[in-house]
């Protein structure tokens, strides 16, 4: 549902979580900027628009980029406005000697595990469950960034069905990140930028639009 | 040097980029000859302009860079001994709105490398004929002065600058001004009044960007993008006119 700032983002009668971007207001819920109303777990309200500033939430996967080392853990980059803080007990399960040895500027899928009212983002490669799969560092790839409302349509089933017709015809390895960076890793370098190509050029993915690219590849 | 590298990219948190990335892009330039946006090595992003609703207004996008250049001109006295003389001044400001690490204020140094070289392209070579905008000699001159906004930061905001400044001094019209004989006073007119004259324009400069890196011989890009720009070791700008005159070469 497309909402405009100010309009009454509740449908009906219940309890609802204020997310992002809802504002309480003579006992409605409105939204405060222009975009599509997100309703999670069925009571959770949020509005999300075209930005291009990630804003992080607990859940979603990210690609974060390694900034700092400290002794007990990490600071990385997400795009949002505040570092995130990776620690290393969550980095993988394991030994001390199994765990991978992170570098500055090393590329990084973790989850988000908690987001404070600070805005403070703490991190986790350690899968709870088995939705996301391949958290951990990254290497070799490319990395192009896109807005956050691509990366958000990148989550959606109708994407992985794209991503299968194009995987039909030439084989790659993708993580995509809720801060709308995206890792693609194939076995030569025009191939990952054709991809990156067939990939922008479904902003909204569809059947005919990959198989168009596909032709081209 | 990595590490040193990456020490002085971790200030600017947004453009901190990870070595998967910088690795690609240098292997892809090494090994393919490719650049990650598909294009090669001597191509120059799509640009198109834009016309303001005002006159010398114009507006560049090349590639996801956007430029605002705004021409204005007021009548003051003439500076610097040149009493027959106009002026032609550049100004740019880096904003917030262009890249979360421009800060607001003054502009910083980044900024004013800019405006140099846009003061040594279209000022120092005469771009715009100065003694056209003497209106009393001695007495009032037209400063003309250009403002160049930087919307959005995506590689080469020197180039992108340029294109729009020029669009800019050509779309700029400044009032007529005519000076009473007898009384030798100085009247604007108002567009009603008398039509705005365009800018003498001798020629227009254009600036090509060049990025450079350590170890690739003979591998040059034009018109770097914003993750190229953090990955090059050095840079040169070349401005030339459309009569193929150099006016200004600038290594950074």
């Amino acid at each position: 549902m497309r909402v405009l700032p100010g309009e009454c983002a509740a449908t009906k009668t219940g309890d609802f979580k204020v997310g992002e971007r809802i504002r309480h207001h003579d006992c409605n819920l409105i939204s405060t900027i222009s975009g599509t109303l997100n309703i999670r777990d069925g009571f959770s309200l949020s509005v999300e628009g075209p930005t291009h500033r990630y804003c992080p939430a607990s859940g979603d996967s990210v690609l974060g980029c390694i900034t700092d080392v400290h002794a007990d853990g990490f600071s990385v980059s997400t795009g949002s406005s505040s570092l995130a803080a990776l620690p290393r007990v969550s980095l993988s399960v394991g030994t001390k000697q199994s765990r991978p040895k992170l570098n500055i500027g090393a590329l990084v899928h973790a989850r988000v595990q908690r987001v404070n009212h600070l805005g403070e983002v703490a991190l986790t490669c350690v899968e709870e469950t088995h939705d996301v799969r391949g958290l951990g560092l990254l290497t070799e790839g490319f990395v192009p960034s896109c807005n956050s409302k691509f990366a958000r349509n990148m989550q959606s089933r109708s994407f992985e069905t794209a991503l299968g017709i194009l995987g039909s015809a030439v084989s790659f390895e993708i993580a995509t990140g809720h801060n709308g960076r995206v890792w693609i890793a194939t076995s030569t370098r025009q191939r990952a930028i054709l991809i990156v190509k067939a990939l922008s050029g479904c902003f909204y993915p569809s059947a005919s639009c990959t198989v168009a690219h596909d032709s081209s590849l | 040097v990595c590490q040193a590298r990456c020490f002085v990219a971790m200030a600017r948190d947004d453009l901190l980029i990870s070595t998967n990335e910088r690795e690609f892009i240098l292997r892809a330039l090494r090994e393919n000859e490719l650049r990650v946006d598909g294009r090669g090595p001597l191509d120059v992003r799509r640009v198109s302009y834009r016309f303001g609703p005002k006159d010398g207004q114009c507006e560049v996008t090349l590639g996801q860079t956007r430029v605002l250049a705004v021409v204005s001109a007021s009548l003051e006295a003439p500076k610097g001994g040149r009493a027959n003389e106009g002026r032609l001044t550049m100004n740019v400001e880096f904003g917030p709105m262009a890249s979360p690490n421009f800060e607001p204020g003054r502009p910083g140094q980044d900024a004013s490398e800019v405006a140099v070289i846009l003061e040594r392209a279209f000022t120092e070579t005469g771009a715009v004929d100065v003694e056209s905008l003497c209106v009393l000699a001695g007495k009032f001159v037209w400063n003309v002065r250009c403002d160049v906004h930087v919307l959005d930061a995506c590689g080469n905001i020197v180039g992108a600058s340029s294109l729009a400044v020029a669009g800019a001094l050509r779309s700029f019209r400044r009032p007529e001004a005519t000076v009473a004989p007898a009384t030798r006073q100085v009247v604007v007119h108002s567009p009603d009044q008398r039509e705005p004259i365009p800018l003498a324009i001798r020629h227009t400069p254009v600036a090509v960007t060049f990025g450079f890196f350590e170890g690739l011989d003979g591998v040059l890009l034009i018109d770097p993008s914003i993750k190229e720009e953090q990955v090059v070791d050095g840079e040169m700008v070349v401005v030339m006119t459309n009569h193929d005159e150099l006016c200004a070469v600038h290594k950074g």
